[in-house]
C-alpha cells in the first residue's frame, strides 16, 4: 500500500479494474479510503511510535483522493437514471462538486480519511480552512473548478444531510442510500468529536439505530439490506458480501449488534476445501438469509463455476473476520489466497495481482480485483481483533504525541517494531533494509522535553544526546535494534 | 459547525391566525421545534422538556421566544395549534402555513418529516419527524441546535451560555 501511494500522482498502476467508469467497488476512491484505514490500523496497533512509516502514505492517499480521476465520475452520476430511480421522469441537472450533496460513497470516505489522519497524527492540515480543496484545471475544454472544503465543513454537510434524511443515511448514487457507504461517515463523526470536541457520534449512532430499527433493520438476526431506494421506499436485499463490508466498519460503533448476528450473516457463504482452506461460494453475491441461501444453493450448485466474479467479496469477508476476531476462519481464507491467488512480492510489498478469471481448471476461486488484492487482504493482516473498535473508542490522547517516537525515516527502511514504554522511559525500534542489502538511513527521533538520553544499537551505546530532536545517520544492513533511553530510566 | 446554511426567511401564520415572518421574532432569541399536534410521543416530550428548561431559566427566559412549527399543515390549522399549545405549553407560539411555505421552512432547517400510512391513526397517517431544537439569535440567524436526548437542565445551561453572549438580546 505504501508502494502504491508512492507512485507519482496520476500513475494508477496496479489499481485499475475491469470496470471502466469508477463506479464499482474497486474504484480508486475505495482503494484510497481503505488504504488509509489499513495503514491507520497498522500504525495504531503495531507501530504506534513510528508515525513516519505511515504519515506520508496517508497524506498521499488523501491528496490523490482530490484528483479528478477519482471524483470526476460524479458529474455523470449526478443526473441519475431509471435503473436506480425507476420513477425518474427526466434526468436531473448535473453538477461537478462531489461533496456538496449525495455521493456519500466519495464524501464519506474523504471525511473518514481526513478524520483518521488528524486523530492519528495530531495534525490539523485538513482541518484548516480550505484544507481539502478540490481543484481541476482542464487543459483545453471545460471550466476551471475549485471546491473549497475542510474536515469540519465536510462533517457539517454530511451531518445535515443525515438529519434531513432522518438518519437513514446519505445517498450514494441518486436515490440510493447504501448501508455500507454510510458506515464511513460514522467513523468520521467520531473522529470529528475527538479532534474538535463536538458530540456528534453518540447522536449519530442513536439516530441511525432508531431510523433503521423503525424499518425492522438492525434489530434482528439475518442479512441487512444493501440499500434503500428512497423515492420508491424499497429496501434492496443484501447478502454476505454487503453484510461483511458493512459489518466490518459498523463494528466500530455498533459492536453488540454486529457480534450478535454475525452467524446469520456471512458464514453460510464460506466454502471449505478438503485441505481445510476456505473460499467463498459465488452465491455470496446473491441476496438472502442462510435459509434462502440453502434453497437457492441446491439449484445453483452445478452452475457455480460459470459465475463471473466482479466484486471484492473475498476481501470484505477477510476484513470482517479480522475485526470480529475469527482468526481460524481468517487464516483458512488467507491460506486459500496464498495457494490460489498468486501472492506476489514487489518492492518489499505483498499483494495479490488482479486476476479476472474466476476459477482455475480445478475449480478453485482465483478471482482477485484490486480492492482485495491491493488493500483488503493487507487490511485483514494488519488489523487485530476489535481493531477498528479500539481505534474508534480509545483513540490516543494528547500524552501519546508527547512521547518519544520515530519522526523521520527513509522509505527504504522496514520498521518492524516501534514502541515507547513509559515506565521504562524507553523507545524501542527494530529496523531492517526493505529492498537493498543496506540503507544509509537518516533517522529523526523526537525526545520531548529535551532531557539527556542514550541511544543504544543492539544493546551497545551508540551515543548520548540531548534536545528535542535526535538526528542519527546510520547504516542499516541487517535487522537492527535501536533504543532511545531517557535518563532516569530503570 | 460551518458549511451548511441553516434557517432563513419565512412567511407563515401564527396560531392566532396572524401572518408572520422571521422579522416578527427578531430582537429575541427563538427556540424552534418542528412537529405536529397528532404526535403521540416525540412532540409532547420535547415541548415539555423545552418548557422545563425555560422555566429553569427564570427571568432570562424573557429573551427567548419558543416556536412550534408544524410539519403537518393539512391538519394543523391555527385553531388546532392554539388549542394544542395553550393549555399545556403556553410559552410556545405555533406556526403553520400552506404546504409550500411549510416545505420551504422544513427544507431550510434540514428537518426530516415524512407521511406514512398508519391505520391506528384517525386520519390514516402518521408523520415521523426529526427532533432537533434550533436556537436562532436575535437577528434570526442560526446559533446552535440541540438533540432530543438533552436533559432540560442541560438545555438550560446551554441557553444560559448563549444568552451571556447576547446580554441585552442583541449583538
Amino acid at each position: 500500500m505504501r508502494n502504491l501511494m508512492a507512485q507519482p500522482d496520476g500513475d494508477w498502476s496496479h489499481m485499475d479494474s475491469m470496470e471502466a467508469g469508477q463506479e464499482g467497488l474497486s474504484s480508486y476512491r475505495y482503494q484510497l479510503g481503505h488504504i488509509v484505514y489499513a495503514l491507520g490500523l497498522a500504525h495504531y496497533h503495531h507501530l504506534p511510535a513510528a508515525p513516519c512509516v505511515f504519515k506520508e502514505a496517508m497524506q498521499a492517499a488523501i491528496r490523490k483522493m482530490l484528483r479528478r480521476e477519482v471524483w470526476g465520475y460524479w458529474f455523470e452520476a449526478s443526473q441519475s437514471d431509471k435503473r436506480i430511480d425507476p420513477d425518474l421522469e427526466e434526468r436531473r441537472e448535473q453538477w461537478h462538486d462531489p461533496v456538496v450533496k449525495e455521493n456519500i460513497m466519495y464524501s464519506g470516505h474523504l471525511h473518514a480519511m481526513a478524520g483518521m489522519y488528524g486523530v492519528l497524527f495530531d495534525d490539523d492540515r485538513y482541518e484548516r480552512e480550505g484544507g481539502l480543496t478540490i481543484r481541476h484545471s482542464p487543459l483545453f475544454v471545460g471550466e476551471e473548478m475549485e471546491f473549497s472544503y475542510d474536515f469540519s465543513s465536510i462533517n457539517d454537510i454530511i451531518y445535515w444531510q443525515m438529519v434531513e434524511n432522518g438518519w437513514l443515511g446519505v445517498a450514494c448514487e441518486p436515490n440510493c442510500i447504501f448501508l455500507v457507504c454510510n458506515q464511513f461517515p460514522m467513523l468520521g463523526f467520531r473522529f470529528h468529536d475527538v479532534r474538535k470536541g463536538t458530540t456528534i457520534a453518540e447522536e449519530a449512532a442513536a439516530g441511525y439505530r432508531q431510523a433503521w430499527a423503525d424499518r425492522d433493520v438492525l434489530d434482528r438476526p439475518g442479512t441487512m439490506p444493501m440499500m434503500l431506494m428512497v423515492r420508491q421506499n424499497v429496501l434492496v436485499p443484501g447478502g454476505p458480501a454487503t453484510d461483511s463490508h458493512t459489518g466490518a466498519i459498523m463494528h466500530a460503533w455498533n459492536r453488540d449488534f454486529v457480534r450478535e448476528h454475525r452467524r446469520s450473516q456471512v458464514y453460510h457463504a464460506l466454502k471449505t476445501a478438503e485441505d481445510g482452506t476456505i473460499s467463498l461460494r459465488p452465491l455470496a453475491m446473491l441476496p438472502g438469509t442462510a435459509e434462502s441461501y440453502e434453497e437457492a444453493g441446491k439449484d445453483a450448485a452445478v452452475d457455480e463455476l460459470a459465475v463471473q466474479w466482479s466484486t471484492p467479496d473475498f476481501g470484505t469477508v477477510l476484513m470482517w473476520l479480522s475485526e470480529l476476531g475469527d482468526e481460524e476462519t481468517l487464516a483458512a481464507m488467507q491460506a486459500h489466497a496464498d495457494k490460489h491467488m498468486n501472492p506476489t512480492w514487489e518492492k518489499g510489498g505483498l499483494y495479490y495481482p488482479r486476476n479476472d478469471r474466476s476459477y482455475d481448471d480445478s475449480g478453485n476461486l482465483t478471482f482477485v480485483e484490486p480492492l482485495t488484492g491491493n488493500v483488503l487482504a493487507g487490511y485483514a493482516r494488519l488489523n487485530v481483533p476489535d481493531g477498528l473498535w479500539q481505534l474508534y473508542n480509545h483513540p490516543w490522547g494528547k500524552e501519546h504525541f508527547s512521547q518519544p517516537h520515530l519522526a523521520e525515516c527513509p522509505f527504504e527502511l522496514d520498521v518492524l517494531q516501534a514502541r515507547y514504554d513509559d515506565e521504562e522511559r524507553k523507545l524501542s525500534l527494530t529496523l531492517r533494509p526493505a529492498l537493498a542489502d543496506k540503507v544509509e538511513a537518516r533517522l529523526v527521533l523526537t525526545n520531548s522535553g529535551g532531557g539527556p538520553c542514550t541511544i543504544l544499537r543492539d544493546g551497545e551505546v551508540l551515543e548520548t544526546a540531548e534536545g528535542e530532536r535526535v538526528e542519527l545517520d546510520i547504516t542499516i544492513d541487517r535487522q537492527t535494534g535501536l533504543q532511545l533511553v531517557r535518563d532516569g530510566a530503570k | 459547525m460551518t458549511g451548511t446554511a441553516i434557517g432563513g426567511n419565512f412567511e407563515l401564520t401564527d396560531h392566532f391566525g396572524k401572518p408572520v415572518t422571521q422579522a416578527n421574532y427578531e430582537g429575541r432569541f427563538a427556540l424552534i421545534f418542528f412537529g405536529f399536534t397528532h404526535c403521540k410521543l416525540v412532540c409532547p416530550r420535547a415541548l415539555t422538556r423545552i418548557s422545563e428548561a425555560l422555566e429553569l431559566l427564570e427571568r432570562q427566559a424573557e429573551h427567548i421566544q419558543p416556536l412550534y412549527v408544524t410539519v403537518d399543515p393539512e391538519r394543523d390549522t391555527p385553531q388546532v395549534m392554539r388549542a394544542f399549545l395553550e393549555e399545556r405549553w403556553p410559552r410556545f407560539i405555533g406556526l403553520t402555513g400552506g404546504r409550500d411555505e411549510i416545505e420551504a421552512m422544513r427544507s431550510a432547517f434540514k428537518v426530516f418529516a415524512t407521511k406514512v400510512a398508519d391505520p391506528d391513526n384517525p386520519d390514516g397517517y402518521d408523520m415521523p419527524h426529526s427532533s432537533l431544537t434550533y436556537l436562532m439569535d436575535p437577528h434570526f440567524r442560526y446559533r446552535a441546535h440541540y438533540p432530543d436526548t438533552m436533559e432540560a437542565s442541560q438545555l438550560t445551561e446551554e441557553l444560559r451560555r448563549q444568552l451571556t453572549q447576547f446580554p441585552d438580546g442583541s449583538e
